[in-house]
């Protein structure tokens, strides 16, 4: 093994930037490791978007009745989240998608004009719990551990079809209406009278 | 013994170690009693956050009203005008 002297080890100058070194190497792993849980937060928002645009898209369909829109809309989101890489992705401590919500939204935006109320679909609670870190040197990434970063509510507003029930108790009441315009209608059958649509509902 | 100055390097190797040492103490006390890291990251998520909601790159206190569904629009039932024409 080859031995150093004494005054080589003395005169050498190459320890003199090793801290520096490893200082500019923590703040660079410190940098490197928000941006890449950024990049990978809004990667997930992505794949957590489409989850929502599915649920909101699944209730949208004409069915039965509302309950009904409402239980396939959010088996749709359970079907999503609970298998494939989906399942992989949200169901563990860094990223969680959860609460799915689908009906009317439109009491959580100003009314400019009836005909603008289209706020009805789907909403999910997202959770990006990755952002919040603890890095060596430079210290947390959020100021406290209640800290909305990372927290957003995914949208999705599709509107909803009319279901089979509305569209019978709307023909139902438009029935009752013309029955009452004139009363040469009264000898008409009440609206309790089996009503069969046309073109169905 | 004969004098010599072998040590002169010694002491100024350690002077600048603990000039570098306190320099990086501090400035890592500063980056985190500031809370620069977590204003690298909770400043930029709130315009984040109002684009992800409601497609609009501002505070997602401000977002709703500027959701684009709320403008008017040409196809609506009333067939209104285009706005401007």
């Amino acid at each position: 093994m080859k031995s150093v002297k004494r005054s080589n080890i003395l005169k050498s100058e190459e320890g003199i930037i090793s801290l520096d070194f490893i200082f500019a190497l923590t703040m660079a792993f410190g940098f490197a490791a928000i941006f890449f849980v950024m990049a990978l937060t809004l990667a997930t928002v992505e794949a957590g978007q489409y989850i929502t645009f599915a649920t909101a898209r699944t209730f949208h369909g004409a069915h039965e009745n509302q309950n009904m829109q409402r239980d396939l809309a959010l088996e749709k989101f359970e079907q999503l989240t609970g298998s494939g890489i989906f399942s992989r992705i949200f169901n563990q401590s860094w990223f969680t998608l959860k609460n799915p919500q689908v009906g009317d939204f439109n009491g959580q935006y100003p009314e400019s004009d009836p005909d603008n109320a289209i706020f009805v679909g789907a909403q999910v609670e997202y959770r990006a719990k990755v952002l919040n870190m603890r890095l060596p040197v430079v210290g947390n990434t959020t100021e406290d551990d209640n800290s909305p970063v990372g927290s957003a509510i995914l949208n999705a507003y599709l509107m909803r079809e009319v279901t089979s029930a509305e569209c019978r108790d709307f023909n139902s009441q438009r029935y009752e209406k013309i029955r009452k315009l004139d009363s040469k209608y009264d000898e008409l059958p009440t609206a309790s009278a089996t009503l069969v649509t046309d073109n169905g509902c | 013994m004969k004098l010599n100055q072998r040590g002169q390097l010694t002491i100024e190797a350690i002077l600048l170690m603990a000039a570098m040492v306190s320099m990086a103490l501090f400035l890592g006390r500063e980056i985190r009693d500031r809370k620069m890291v977590a204003g690298l990251v909770e400043g930029p998520w709130q315009p984040i956050q109002g684009m992800i909601e409601d497609g609009v790159w501002t505070n997602p206190k401000d977002s709703k009203a500027r959701h684009p569904s709320i403008k008017a629009r040409h196809a609506t039932a009333r067939g209104n005008t285009v706005p401007g024409s």
